[in-house]
């Protein structure tokens, strides 16, 4: 049987938080890029 | 019983929004190719927006929870690789489908194309029937997910989300579906973001980390031998419903040639992180013993509990916006491969105007269809989306193989795409859902490049780009 691998706080914070940051980055991309290719009128 | 009449008024404000986005984006659309693929020129915000609105859904926001619940971490893993690593690859692949076929529109382009009558007519009648389900899931998380909530019994729940989806998609098909999905996307994100932020600094992680310890420490286990079963089943479907599913290849011929790759790349990568954000809450779950009545609850369950009522009325918003947009994206993808696959193949001497009309009849059909399947509430998301994964798996192979290797022959295809399901379903009534996919899927491999090394074709790639196509008729390429 295999010997199991649980995952500490550390990794646990890590997964978590990093979920919720790396939305919000992804949102701000989102963001970024729409303002750019609307005022260059690429927006579609 | 009495009707939750602000709760309501709340998702007709919402609907309405929705509907009137959309019939302002439909005004440019005047042609069949607007309501299949819109200028072909989107942008990478409304390439990334579309993508995300129509993949972050109610398979996310809901089933990916509900792995977490089932599965623990190696649930979050799976869903996270599964999905935004179907993208990515579709992401690497896309360079190479506009370059073989730079006039192409839907995936009906390139399987009708390269392999013969037999498979193409194999491939659209299963694909129908996955996008059919997959509407189907999105109608059934809608009412689960408004009764839940909101306490608007399901069946109006049902009737909401369809008459929302069918509308915008029937005014303006594609260029609707872009336009929402702008909005759907931004609000779901920002809730992805803002209500598991909210749970967790009122809960604070430790308590929650320590309570899974406690309660259910298999959780946390990253070798969870039901977990690691779950990953590789799931990363098989998910890419596989990627690589078939119209939706993303419509995304890779509306978007500007030159912001492809990129925009599939960042919304692949993106949307791997957004299941640790919000499947996680089902850890709160674990940890604090709040059982959900439906396992596929436990999100708007622990926002409720966790988050007070505008945490609840945050969910519903971003969930209910991103089933919207799937299932009217779904609508569109499949009117929209009818509209350029099997009408033309029917009759020739068609107009346009009357293209167009014929598609926007369809999106009302097969809306109709999703919504009267949706009605008798039968199974989960999640065991629904497995059951589909097995048709999935089977032709990921037959795609790859079809796109880069010319020996890839129409029988071998043939052949996967049939034998590996059947064994599939064999498999899913008597051993297990999530072994079946895995075979499906690899019994397909075996088959597609097995039989196709024995015996070869020799496929001319520019028979692809040929215009008037037939089916698998193609005088420069032989199966030998």
């Amino acid at each position: 049987m295999a010997i199991p691998i649980v995952i500490n706080f550390i990794l646990f914070e890590i997964a978590v938080i990093g979920g919720i940051a790396g939305t919000l980055i992804l949102t701000l991309i989102i963001v970024g890029y729409t303002v750019f290719e609307f005022r260059r009128r690429e927006i579609w | 019983m009495s009707l939750p009449l602000a709760n309501i008024a709340i998702v007709l404000v919402l609907g309405s929004f929705y509907i009137g986005v959309g019939w302002l984006s439909s005004r440019r659309n005047q042609d069949s190719s607007g309501f299949i693929i819109g200028s072909g020129k989107l942008g990478v915000a409304f390439g990334m927006t579309s993508i995300l609105a129509f993949w972050v859904t109610a398979n996310t926001m809901l089933a990916a929870p509900e792995a977490a619940y089932t599965y623990g971490i190696t649930g979050i893993i799976g869903y996270a690789l599964a999905g935004g690593g179907g993208v990515v690859m579709l992401g690497i692949l896309s360079k190479r489908v506009v370059n073989v076929l730079p006039d192409g529109k839907t995936v009906g382009d390139f399987y009708g194309a390269r392999y013969d009558k037999k498979n193409y007519v194999w491939f659209l009648g299963l694909l129908s029937i996955y996008v059919l389900g997959l509407i189907v899931t999105q109608g059934i998380g809608g009412g689960i997910l408004l009764e839940a909530i909101f306490d608007i019994p399901y069946y109006l729940s049902v009737v909401l989300t369809f008459v929302t989806a069918i509308s915008y998609s029937y005014l303006g098909g594609f260029r609707s579906i872009a336009g929402v999905a702008f909005f759907q996307a931004v609000l779901i994100l920002i809730v992805a973001i803002i209500v598991p932020a909210i749970v967790y600094l009122n809960t604070g992680l430790e308590p929650v980390y320590n309570g899974v310890v406690d309660n259910s420490p298999q959780n946390l286990n990253l070798l969870r031998p039901s977990g690691l079963l779950f990953i590789a089943a799931t990363i098989m479907t998910f890419v596989g419903e990627v690589f078939m599913d119209n939706t993303f290849w419509q995304r890779i011929f509306a978007i500007r040639r030159k912001d492809v790759v990129k925009t599939f790349m960042i919304s692949g990568i993106g949307w791997m992180l957004i299941p640790f954000a919000v499947a996680s809450l089902a850890f709160v779950a674990i940890a604090f013993n709040q059982q959900p009545p439906q396992v596929n609850q436990v999100a708007p369950l622990i926002g409720e509990i966790y988050g007070g009522q505008p945490t609840k009325w945050m969910f519903l918003v971003a969930v209910w916006s991103g089933l919207i947009s799937t299932t009217a994206g779904s609508i569109n993808s499949l009117s929209s491969l009818y509209m350029n696959d099997i009408i033309p193949r029917i009759t020739t001497d068609i107009s346009d105007e009357r293209l167009l009309k014929l598609g926007k009849y369809m999106t009302l059909v097969i809306g109709a269809i999703g919504f009267v399947f949706s009605l008798p509430q039968v199974t989960t998301l999640l065991q629904l989306l497995i059951f589909l994964g097995v048709i999935n798996a089977a032709f990921l192979f037959p795609i790859i193989a079809g796109l880069w290797w010319r020996k890839t022959s129409s029988n071998a295809v043939f052949a996967a795409t049939v034998i590996g399901p059947a064994i599939g379903y064999v498999v899913y009534f008597t051993i297990g859902s999530l072994q079946a996919v895995i075979v499906s899927g690899w019994i397909s491999f075996a088959i597609t490049y097995g039989a196709s090394f024995i015996w070869s074709a020799d496929f001319n790639w520019k028979d692809l780009q040929t215009n008037d196509i037939k089916f698998g008729v193609s005088p420069d390429s032989e199966e030998k």
